[in-house]
C-alpha cells in the first residue's frame, strides 16, 4: 500500500516536473515573441516576463521536489547529467563570447540555441547515465 | 564492493523486481548493484541486509 502511494507521488513529482517545464518554456516563447506580434505596451511585456520568471521559479521547486522523490542511482544519474550540462553550458557560452569578442564568428547565437544546447546535452547525458548503469 | 544479493535473492525465490519494490528502489539499482556498478548508501545497504535477515557485512564486502 506504502510503496503504492510512494509510485503515485513519484508519478505525480514527473508530471509536475513536466507541466511545469512546458509552462516555463510557453511563458518563455510569448515574453520573447509576442510584443513584436501581439502588444506594443510596455506593461504588458513586463506582465510576461513576470509569468515567465514566476513559471521558472515554479520549475526549479518541482525539479528539486523531482530529485529528492527519485531512488539514489537515478539521482546520482540525474545530478552527474546536470554536472555535465552545468560544464558544457559555461564551456560553450564563454568560448562563443571570446571568440565573438575576438570577431572570429560572424553569425549571432540567441538565447534560443543555447537552451537547445543545454536540452541536448542533458537528454544525451541521462541517456548515457541510463545505458551505464545497465 | 562485492555483494552477494543474487544469491541471497535467488535462495528465496526473489525477482529483481521484487528485491526492488521492497528496498524502494527501481529494479534498475538493484541490477547495478548487483553487477558491482553502483556501490549504495548506508542507509539502503542496511534496508537491503534487514530484507534478508543478515548482517550488512555478510551482504556487502569491500572488494
Amino acid at each position: 500500500m506504502d510503496r503504492q502511494v510512494g509510485t503515485q507521488a513519484a508519478t505525480r513529482r514527473s508530471a509536475y516536473l513536466a507541466l511545469w517545464t512546458l509552462a516555463w518554456v510557453a511563458t518563455l516563447a510569448v515574453a520573447r515573441f509576442d510584443p513584436e506580434h501581439l502588444w506594443d505596451a510596455e506593461a504588458l511585456s513586463w506582465v510576461a516576463v513576470g509569468l515567465n520568471v514566476a513559471a521558472g521559479v515554479a520549475w526549479i521547486v518541482a525539479h528539486a521536489r523531482y530529485l529528492r522523490g527519485i531512488d539514489e542511482l537515478q539521482r546520482k544519474i540525474a545530478q552527474d547529467a546536470l554536472a555535465i550540462t552545468l560544464g558544457v553550458g559555461c564551456v560553450a557560452a564563454f568560448a562563443y563570447v571570446v571568440a565573438d569578442k575576438a570577431e572570429l564568428v560572424d553569425r549571432d547565437a540567441t538565447v534560443a540555441m543555447f537552451a537547445i544546447l543545454l536540452a541536448a546535452v542533458y537528454m544525451l547525458a541521462i541517456a548515457v547515465g541510463h545505458v551505464r548503469y545497465r | 564492493m562485492n555483494n552477494r544479493l543474487k544469491e541471497l535473492r535467488a535462495d528465496r525465490g526473489w525477482t529483481q523486481a521484487d528485491l526492488a519494490e521492497q528496498a524502494g528502489v527501481s529494479r534498475q539499482t538493484i541490477i547495478a548493484i548487483e553487477k558491482g556498478k553502483f556501490d549504495p548508501s548506508l542507509p539502503l545497504a542496511f534496508r537491503i541486509a534487514k530484507l534478508f535477515d543478515a548482517r550488512i557485512e555478510d551482504v556487502f564486502a569491500d572488494e
